[in-house]
């Protein structure tokens, strides 16, 4: 049987971005509008583009909080975090207030500090850092290019679950993995075929 | 560290691509005719980012402008940033859901905050590009709004302090002088404004070669540069110039 894949579709983000980037691997999507259909999906992606605050006010507008909680419970389907979807599923950020996050996954955002020359946001192509193996790195190098934009991040620090980290001013969290929640600070959409080959291994999970 | 970035500007004016000179638009094809000269596909993979302007003159052409961002978003895996005649949140909107990553606005910096800070608030600075056309006028840099027509009555220090505190998360800054003229990019710019940015530069106008992105980009203040020269670049020019540049040592991302 085919995996279902759904892109939680809570009004925030490059929706389209990441279902051309999968129709080009031949993986069928759906978008997920409706909180009732999450239980129908294999893999959920939660994308993200823009402020935390509003996304989990938009969040919980659709009710999405609880079935999203139920959905990772059950450890045989995966949940995908793609950017804002990396910070999303920690405990708070701080980005422009105090917010609440899922709290699946055991860090925090804030700001990045400020360094003089290091303009914010962190745009561009930077190198993110491997320090684990794991099949989903098939084909990508140790050290391979990946596409960001963000101006809050999450602390890197020495972590089972922390597998990648890149550097801008400090260590930042870019590939986070436990059980069955994948979540990334880059965009594999927008990342050449780096991308497109990290996305390919996670969805042939 | 991060890398440098090439953007590749597309202008999209009534319904076709066209070339800008000093702001004077000329009409060179349509979709079909960019795949067959550019093979985009191709091409996107030699470029880090993407930007697609619509700056139609006779009618907004919002429709097809939305049908072209999705037809070139489907095959292209670098960020797109979209933007021209920007007027509400929904039109942001749209853009983010036909391709587009980030939107690029430039009158509305100067005639509309409410706008800006609306975009700021649902989709972050780091989606919103700061458009800045300017001429230098007596040894002076002026603003020009409104497709190049409006002269803002600002200098351009007060007015990268301003849009920086609205949110702007990355300025693109154009010179409307060198736009198209091959001969150069304007670097004297960037000195004039340096001091009062911490944000990402992207620079635009006046490039025909590799030398000439090589002569802005090692200025560390520069973090992009730009060209919408579509005969400078034609065939695999941009491959040729990404090639070029990374042999010169420019931090450039290798895929």
């Amino acid at each position: 049987m085919k995996a279902k894949v759904g892109i939680l579709d809570y009004g925030m983000g490059n929706i389209l971005s990441i279902i051309n980037a999968l129709n080009y691997l031949n993986i069928k999507s759906e978008k997920i509008t409706n909180y009732k259909k999450i239980d129908k999906f294999d893999f959920i992606i939660l994308p993200g583009v823009g402020a935390f605050g509003e996304a989990m006010k938009n969040l919980k507008k659709k009710n999405f909080i609880e079935p999203l909680s139920n959905y990772v419970n059950n450890k045989n389907r995966y949940l995908v975090g793609i950017c804002l979807g990396l910070q999303l599923i920690g405990q708070f950020s701080s980005e422009i207030s105090y917010n609440k996050g899922l709290a699946f996954a055991d860090f925090e955002t804030k700001k990045f500090t400020v360094k003089k020359n290091f303009p914010i946001p962190h745009v561009g192509f930077n190198k993110v850092i491997f320090e684990k193996k794991n099949d989903l790195l098939k084909g990508i190098d140790d050290e391979s290019y990946f596409y960001f934009t963000h101006s809050y991040r999450i602390k890197y620090r020495k972590n089972n679950f922390f597998l990648g980290y890149t550097n801008y001013i400090e260590n930042f969290l870019s590939l986070y993995v436990k059980e069955n929640i994948i979540a990334m600070q880059f965009h594999p959409e927008k990342s050449q075929i780096n991308g497109l080959n990290l996305l390919k291994n996670i969805f042939k999970l | 560290m991060l890398k440098k970035r090439i953007i590749f500007t597309l202008l999209f004016c009534d319904n076709y691509f066209v070339l800008s000179r000093n702001f004077n638009l000329q009409k060179v094809g349509d979709l079909q005719w960019l795949e067959k000269n550019y093979n985009f596909k191709e091409t996107a993979k030699f470029i880090d980012e993407l930007i697609i302007l619509n700056i139609s003159r006779k009618n907004n052409y919002k429709k097809e402008f939305i049908n072209i961002l999705k037809k070139i978003s489907a095959n292209v895996f670098v960020p797109i940033s979209a933007g021209g005649g920007i007027d509400s949140i929904e039109m942001v909107s749209e853009l983010m859901n036909s391709g587009a990553d980030k939107v690029i606005v430039n009158s509305a910096l100067a005639n509309d905050n409410k706008l800006i800070s609306k975009i700021v608030k649902t989709y972050g600075s780091q989606s919103l590009v700061g458009s800045i056309d300017y001429l230098k006028i007596n040894n002076l840099y002026k603003i020009m709004i409104a497709n190049g027509k409006i002269q803002l009555n600002t200098t351009l220090s007060q007015y990268i302090e301003k849009i920086v505190k609205m949110g702007v998360g990355e300025i693109y800054l154009n010179s409307i002088e060198r736009d198209g003229t091959g001969q150069g990019m304007d670097l004297t710019i960037i000195n004039k404004i340096k001091k009062y940015l911490n944000i990402p530069i992207i620079l635009a106008g006046g490039a025909g070669n590799a030398q000439h992105f090589y002569d802005a980009i090692k200025n560390n203040k520069i973090n992009a540069v730009a060209t919408a020269n579509l005969y400078n670049f034609v065939g695999d020019g941009l491959k040729k110039s990404r090639s070029i540049l990374i042999n010169k040592k420019v931090d450039l991302p290798v895929w």
